[in-house]
This record gives structure tokens, C-alpha cells and sequence, in this order.
């Protein structure tokens, strides 16, 4: 095994080492590695005394009435909430969420129905009115054109016959 | 509920606590204010400005609770919170000791009476002054290197978790902690 002091990026086997924190089968090599290296075994053996070190210093007691206190605090934030987020949290925390879902996409379908009113006479109709207006329009003129047509026949039969001649 | 179950415990309390159920809180509270209390007390190393300042790492977990996504371990989280807010806390106060009074340090159990000399109270006061030291060595260290260490050493996190917290990478993290075990055990050597 390469020595964890000297080789490059490796000293973190020594910390996991003195912490506890490696396999069985790699702290047995760093085990017998230490054994061999006075370099490493001076570095762990001055490592451990720093943690043992460490190991004494306890925290100081947590006070009685930190979670009371926390608690007064989460429910003053709780009434400086919204009413409607509140009302929205209360449905939302509850297997509804989906069906609340689903009715407010279908309340809002509902209003786009009312909206468009799909069912009331198509905008297509008033063009059929109109081109009907313009057929009828163009058939009285049709039919003006033939009485002229038609007088002007009466008025001159001759000039028919010769027509027919031709 | 499917997704949720495959979550860490934690994340699936918080995403509980997100979709409105408030008495999830409760357990994710009692799992995590003891460590996160004994972190920020070993950081500020004030029982009382740990307490605060632990009170507004829950206070904003559940007020983010909206926008909790699980992406993330939810104790990174914690402890990212957790450390931001300890280190505003030490920049304030030494912004503070720049500009006022030198703070009167109350180390634990210096100030016992010593009229009594019965060799309980001496040793006592030895003990005192170890920890003392130990303390002062802790306090010595960048603020980045006494996070790490306190992490490491204490909440005995991984160095993967750990540069998570910090923000930087897991290569930096052990250089950090070499570096801040080295210069405790050059400080405490004498004790040894």
C-alpha cells in the first residue's frame, strides 16, 4: 500500500482510518500500513489524542421550552398567512387535491361554454342572408334585362324574322 | 404517495408538511434540533444565540416549506441553512467587537468559585480549562475549516454531504479538514 502521507490525495484514508469510517478490508491494509510507516503511525497517534480531545467537549443542555417557543412562533407565521392559501392548504392536504382539480377545470370549461355559446345560430348564416340577397338582386336584374329584351322584340318583328333568316 | 415512499424519511415528512400537514413537522423537529442546536452551539459557542439562531433555521424550513422540492438531502439542506445563518451571526459579532467593547468570554466553568479548594473543584477547574482549550483552538480555526471539522467530527457527516453544505467539492472538503485537524492537534499538543 502507498504511504497516505506521501502519496498525493490519500491523507483522507488516515482521518477515515482514526474516524472509524472505513471497510473492514481497507482499514486492515491501512492498519498493518501504520504499523510498518513511523511517519503514519505519528500522525494517527497525534490524530487521536486532537479527537479524544474533541470527544470531551460536550454540548450545553437545550433549553426546556425551545420547542414551545418554536411552536408559539410557526403559529404566529400561520395567522399572517392569506385566508385563501389557508383554505387552498387545508383542501389541498387532503386526497381531494385531484377531484378539486378536476371540478375547477371543469367549472372553467363551463364558463368558456357560456361564453362562446356554441349552440346559438352560427355567424355563417348571415353570409348565406346576404348571397341570397345578391342572387335575388341579380335575378330581378335578369329578369329586367329579359323585358327589355323582350320589348325591344315587339317593337321591331322584322328585324327578328331577318334575325331567324340569317 | 408512490414516489413520496421511495424519498429519505426526512424528505417525505417535509413533502407532507408541504402539502399542508403541519403535525409532520413534529417528528422532522425532534429528529434534527438537537444536532442542529449542538452545531450552531459549537459554532457561536453561545447556549443562547445557539437557541435563536436554531429557532430561525426551523422557523425558515417551514416557511419554505412551498417550495421544498426533494432534491437534495433534506439534513444538507438543514445544515446549509443551519451554517449561513451562524456565519452572518460571527460576522456580526465580530463587526460588533471591532466597534464596542471587547466581549467578556465566559468559558465554561472558569469563573467557579475557588474558595473551596476540595480536589473535586480542582479537578473541576482542570477539566474547565482543557475544555477551555479546546473550545478556544475551535474557535481559532477559518470559519469554513470549524464548520468542517464540526460536521465531520461531530454529526459525523460525509465528506460528500459536507461539501454539499459548504458549496464546494469533496476534494476541498478533506484538504479543509487536514488542514483544520493539523493545526488543532499543533494547538492542543501540550494537552496531550
Amino acid at each position: 500500500m502507498e504511504c497516505p502521507i506521501q502519496a498525493r490525495g490519500k491523507k483522507d484514508l488516515l482521518l477515515d482510518f482514526c474516524a472509524h469510517t472505513l471497510d473492514a478490508k481497507a482499514a486492515a491494509e491501512v492498519e498493518a500500513h501504520v504499523a510498518a510507516c513511523p511517519e503514519c503511525k505519528a500522525w494517527t497517534d497525534a490524530h487521536m489524542r486532537t479527537w479524544t480531545l474533541l470527544d470531551d467537549w460536550e454540548p450545553a443542555p437545550i433549553s426546556p421550552d425551545f420547542e414551545r417557543k418554536l411552536r408559539e412562533r410557526i403559529a404566529l407565521e400561520d395567522e399572517r398567512t392569506p385566508w385563501w392559501k389557508a383554505v387552498w392548504q387545508s383542501f389541498a392536504a387532503r386526497p381531494l387535491k385531484p377531484a378539486l382539480s378536476a371540478a375547477l377545470v371543469c367549472l372553467l370549461l363551463l364558463a368558456g361554454l357560456l361564453f362562446v355559446r356554441p349552440w346559438s345560430a352560427p355567424p355563417v348564416h348571415r353570409g348565406v342572408e346576404t348571397i341570397d340577397a345578391d342572387r335575388l338582386e341579380k335575378a330581378l336584374d335578369d329578369v329586367d334585362m329579359l323585358r327589355q329584351v323582350g320589348a325591344a322584340g315587339e317593337a321591331s318583328p322584322g328585324q327578328a324574322k331577318a334575325g331567324e333568316a340569317m | 404517495m408512490e414516489a413520496v415512499a421511495a424519498l429519505e424519511p426526512d424528505a417525505e415528512l417535509m413533502l407532507r408538511v408541504k402539502a399542508g400537514d403541519a403535525a409532520s413537522f413534529g417528528p422532522l423537529l425532534a429528529r434534527h434540533r438537537g444536532p442542529v442546536i449542538h452545531f450552531l452551539y459549537r459554532m457561536v459557542q453561545n447556549p443562547a444565540v445557539a437557541e435563536e439562531l436554531a429557532q430561525e433555521v426551523f422557523l425558515r424550513v417551514y416557511r419554505a416549506r412551498e417550495s421544498y422540492v426533494a432534491s437534495a438531502k433534506f439534513t444538507t439542506w438543514l445544515f446549509r441553512i443551519a451554517l449561513h445563518l451562524a456565519l452572518n451571526n460571527l460576522r456580526d459579532a465580530r463587526g460588533e467587537k471591532e466597534t464596542g467593547s471587547l466581549d467578556q468570554e465566559t468559558e465554561d466553568g472558569l469563573q467557579l468559585q475557588v474558595a473551596d479548594r476540595s480536589p473535586s473543584v480542582e479537578q473541576r477547574l482542570v477539566e474547565a480549562a482543557r475544555l477551555a482549550e479546546v473550545r478556544r483552538a475551535i474557535r481559532a480555526l477559518p470559519d469554513n475549516q470549524r464548520a468542517a471539522v464540526l460536521m465531520h467530527k461531530y454529526e459525523e457527516m460525509g465528506y460528500a454531504q459536507i461539501a454539499q453544505v459548504l458549496g464546494c467539492s469533496e476534494s476541498a472538503v478533506k484538504s479543509l479538514l487536514f488542514r483544520a485537524y493539523e493545526t488543532l492537534r499543533a494547538r492542543l499538543a501540550h494537552m496531550g
